[in-house]
């Protein structure tokens, strides 16, 4: 219920409310925490930009989400990229022995592979997805919805009483 | 900014906090308990364990560390302890501690409850080979001592309370070879019965007498004769090849227990040596008088030192232990590979740099040391922190002795090198109990005297060395002076005032070697050898005259096993042998008169047949001649004519 109930307020804000920029924001900084492992610093701090700045948390958590359920499909691929980063390219090695040496980078552990992997890969996607995902939105907004709010089944459901009952208790619950 | 979700962000953690707090002292209690089950395997328990997150400040106000060999009482117990946690190594998750205080520590003391722990839960921790090596070395080192009952000596020995004779190699092996010849023989006999001999020659035998030789024999009879005559040879060569196969197989055996019967010959010279060892019978030596007097209480002070020398190495890398059983276990699908750099700090995984501890061995107890001093570099990975541990101890005994001693702890390499030094000046040694004898003193009273100790270990390689001085010095003993021996001790002793010791315990080609000289060693052998020697080398001559006498009732067994042995395999066989012998003589006779026969017979036949011959030819001759007449005639009658 917690994530439908999100899925909900999402969709919703794909249709208005906040603006393009927050709802993207929120999206692709979901996908930035659903793609690297769970419990890390930097995903906390990740997690704070998600809470503190006024992005659209429907958003994030959706795409926290989606992303969760692919990121372990890829976690080979981060493991070669973070392999090839940490490995074999000799520039970096001293960027990562002083790293390793500072107090606080080694507890986000990027010495390990796929944290790194998974890390760069967000960092790289997070741009190309919020200008996506905005582009989407404006889209979205502009052109698919009033011809989805057009289709038959639309407004066969959006007729039925079950619906007007579900819409009541939401309007009630928001009160 | 989302001012809300900052106050709920700032909440949660408020409120992680405070959870933290409350809970902390005693999860990390039990933490720290149940770790150092772990490492002891047996019960620890600490009392008020408390940890202050901003200064990084911990201690508790008592620690027990059950013996997990004795239960009931403590390996250590300590009083309250402090330390601090250094900040920066927290951020690589190294726990190093600068300087910790424990007051009251103490060994020995009794509890409460057991310190066992279920069976599963305890650790296996065993001595290491090189200290449980040296206490089974010195033990033989004791035992190796000659004789320490001298009056014995001076008396009639009573060899088989001090030997088991019957389990010396040559008495044994006598018996065990009558047992064995016996056997052998028995072996033989059923053989023999096996192959049913007498019936194969009482058979053969019948066979033999049924081949009749007629005189009217004619070549066809005699040839049919000879025939069975061979295969009745062939059946007598089997029977004496079967014989003659059980006769080696029967001589092999002989040969074999004559072989054992020769070594054992040349094993009784051991037996004999054994036996005067095993009585301890060997010629007083300088350096067996200072292990006599001083040896038992010297080597219970070695173990004691080597036990806790052991308890150090086997509890010097316990963080080790701790650090790796509180491993997770990796995920196994995708959890990545963690790349490791330099690392140019030097942090170990676990380090307390300084320990100052003060305590006691046990209140209970008169004989209680009071303890003090420090501890460095106290770590589990000595290479990373790539200093030795050192440790300076002062104990302090309540009757006013006090020693210093100094270690050095050096793993830092593969090869540990550990050292010891213990130094004391001016004490009271008091009484010192010696080893029960009938003629040596039991008891040494010292005054004052000083000690030295270095002791060294290198992986399993050790030499360690104590020197002991006291005077003035008084002997002790429980019984009155009763024989020569005991009075001549004692008019040496009574003039000693002062006692040096001089001991070594060494590792020299694998083997532990213990020598102890004192400066009575001397004046002490050169007195009780003129006595000993002569009762030694009789009670020697004893020894050997009775492992002969076993020997020889043993060897006689052996001896008449033996030849009984041989005569039952002679006997037998030269029976079998000349039986067969017989019908074969009588089978070559038969064989040789069927010969002739047959020769007379076919001389008979050719004769005949010659005459037979000679009367054709001449018939044919005289018809050749008659037909050669009328020709003749038959030619002349047309002249007649014409």
């Amino acid at each position: 219920m917690f994530w439908l109930k999100f899925i909900a307020k999402f969709l919703k804000a794909l249709r208005a409310g906040d603006t393009p920029g927050q709802v993207s924001a929120g999206f692709s900084l979901g996908f930035a925490i659903g793609l690297m492992p769970f419990f890390t610093l930097h995903g906390l701090f990740f997690w704070l930009l998600l809470l503190l700045f006024n992005v659209n948390l429907a958003a994030g958590f959706v795409g926290i989400m989606l992303t969760s359920l692919i990121a372990w499909f890829f976690d080979p691929l981060f493991h070669d990229l973070g392999f090839l980063l940490l490995v074999q390219i000799p520039a970096l090695q001293g960027l990562w022995e002083s790293l390793y040496n500072l107090p606080i980078a080694p507890l986000t552990k990027f010495y390990n592979t796929v944290v790194l992997g998974s890390l760069v890969s967000a960092l790289l996607f997070l741009y190309p997805i919020y200008i996506a995902m905005k582009k989407f939105i404006v889209y979205y907004r502009n052109t698919l919805e009033p011809r989805i709010q057009k289709w038959k089944i639309v407004q066969l459901i959006k007729g039925s009483s079950l619906y007007k009952w579900i819409d009541k208790l939401q309007r009630i619950g928001e009160i | 900014m989302r001012k809300n979700a900052l106050i709920f962000i700032i909440v949660v953690a408020l409120f992680s906090a405070a959870l933290y707090f409350i809970t902390q002292n005693k999860y990390l209690e039990r933490a720290t308990e149940k770790s150092g089950e772990l490492i002891f395997g047996a019960r620890v328990e600490i009392d008020a364990m408390h940890f202050s997150l901003f200064d990084l400040q911990c201690g508790w106000d008592r620690l027990q560390i059950a013996n997990k060999d004795k239960p009931m009482t403590n390996l250590i117990e300590t009083g309250e302890a402090n330390f601090k946690l250094e900040f920066t190594p927290l951020f690589w998750r190294k726990v190093i501690i600068t300087e910790m205080r424990i007051e009251n520590v103490q060994s020995g003391t009794a509890r409460q409850s057991s310190g066992s722990l279920p069976r599963n839960k305890a650790a296996k921790a065993k001595k290491s080979g090189v200290f449980a090596k040296t206490q089974n070395a010195l033990k033989e080192e004791m035992h190796a001592l000659p004789a320490l009952e001298f009056a014995e000596l001076t008396r009639k020995l009573n060899i088989d309370s001090l030997i088991q004779i019957d389990k010396l190699q040559s008495v044994a092996g006598y018996s065990l070879l009558a047992q064995e010849v016996d056997s052998s023989s028995e072996f033989f006999s059923a053989k023999l019965k096996n192959q049913n001999y007498t019936e194969r020659i009482n058979a053969l035998k019948k066979k033999i007498d049924a081949l009749n030789i007629d005189k009217n024999m004619d070549i066809l009879k005699i040839q049919k004769t000879l025939a069975d005559l061979g295969a009745i040879t062939k059946e007598v060569d089997k029977l004496q090849n079967d014989i003659q196969a059980d006769k080696s197989s029967a001589q092999g055996s002989f040969k074999s227990v004559t072989e054992k019967y020769d070594n054992l010959k040349k094993q009784v010279q051991a037996d004999i040596s054994k036996a005067k060892n095993l009585a301890r019978l060997k010629e007083l030596d300088t350096r067996d008088v200072g292990l006599l007097l001083f040896g038992a209480p010297l080597i219970e002070k070695i173990e004691n030192l080597l036990h806790y020398l052991n308890l150090a190495r086997r509890y010097f890398p316990a963080a080790a232990i701790l650090l790796e059983s509180e491993k997770e276990p990796e995920p196994e699908r995708f959890a990545g590979q963690d790349i490791y750099f330099p690392f140019h700090h030097k942090f170990p995984d676990f380090l307390i740099r300084k320990i100052l501890l003060t305590g006691s061995t046990g209140k209970e107890n008169s004989n209680a040391y009071n303890v003090s001093g420090k501890i460095f570099g106290l770590t589990n990975q000595p290479a990373v922190f790539g200093e030795p541990t050192k440790a300076e101890l002062e104990i302090q005994k309540s009757a006013g002795n006090g020693y210093k001693i100094r270690s050095v702890l050096d793993h830092v390499s593969e090869i540990a090198k550990d050292s010891v030094w213990i130094d004391a000046q001016d004490f009271r040694l008091g009484s010192v109990k010696l080893k029960e004898n009938k003629n040596l003193p039991t008891e040494l009273v010292a005054e004052k005297g000083d000690l030295n100790f270095t002791g060294f270990l290198r992986d399993e390689q050790m030499n360690l060395n104590l020197k002991v001085h006291a005077e003035p010095v008084q002997f002790k003993y429980a019984q009155s002076d009763d024989n020569r021996i005991s009075k001549t001790i004692r008019e040496v002793l009574d003039g000693v005032r002062v006692v040096e010791i001089s001991a070594q315990l060494k590792t020299e080609n694998d083997d532990r070697v213990l020598k102890l000289s004192s400066n009575i060693d001397n004046v002490l052998s050169q007195r009780l050898k003129n006595i000993l020697d002569k009762n030694v080398t009789k009670a020697r001559q004893d020894v050997e005259n009775r492992v002969q006498q076993e020997v020889a009732a043993n060897r006689e067994k052996a001896d008449a096993a033996l030849a009984g042995f041989k005569s039952k395999v002679d006997e037998e066989m030269a029976v079998l042998e000349n039986r067969i012998k017989a019908e074969t003589d009588k089978l070559a006779a038969k064989k040789k008169e069927l010969e002739v026969k047959l020769a007379e017979e076919t001389g008979k036949v050719q004769s005949a047949a010659e005459k037979e011959k000679k009367k054709l030819e001449n018939e044919a001759k005289k018809k050749l001649d008659g037909l050669f007449n009328k020709n003749k005639k038959d030619d002349k009658k047309p002249e007649n004519d014409g």
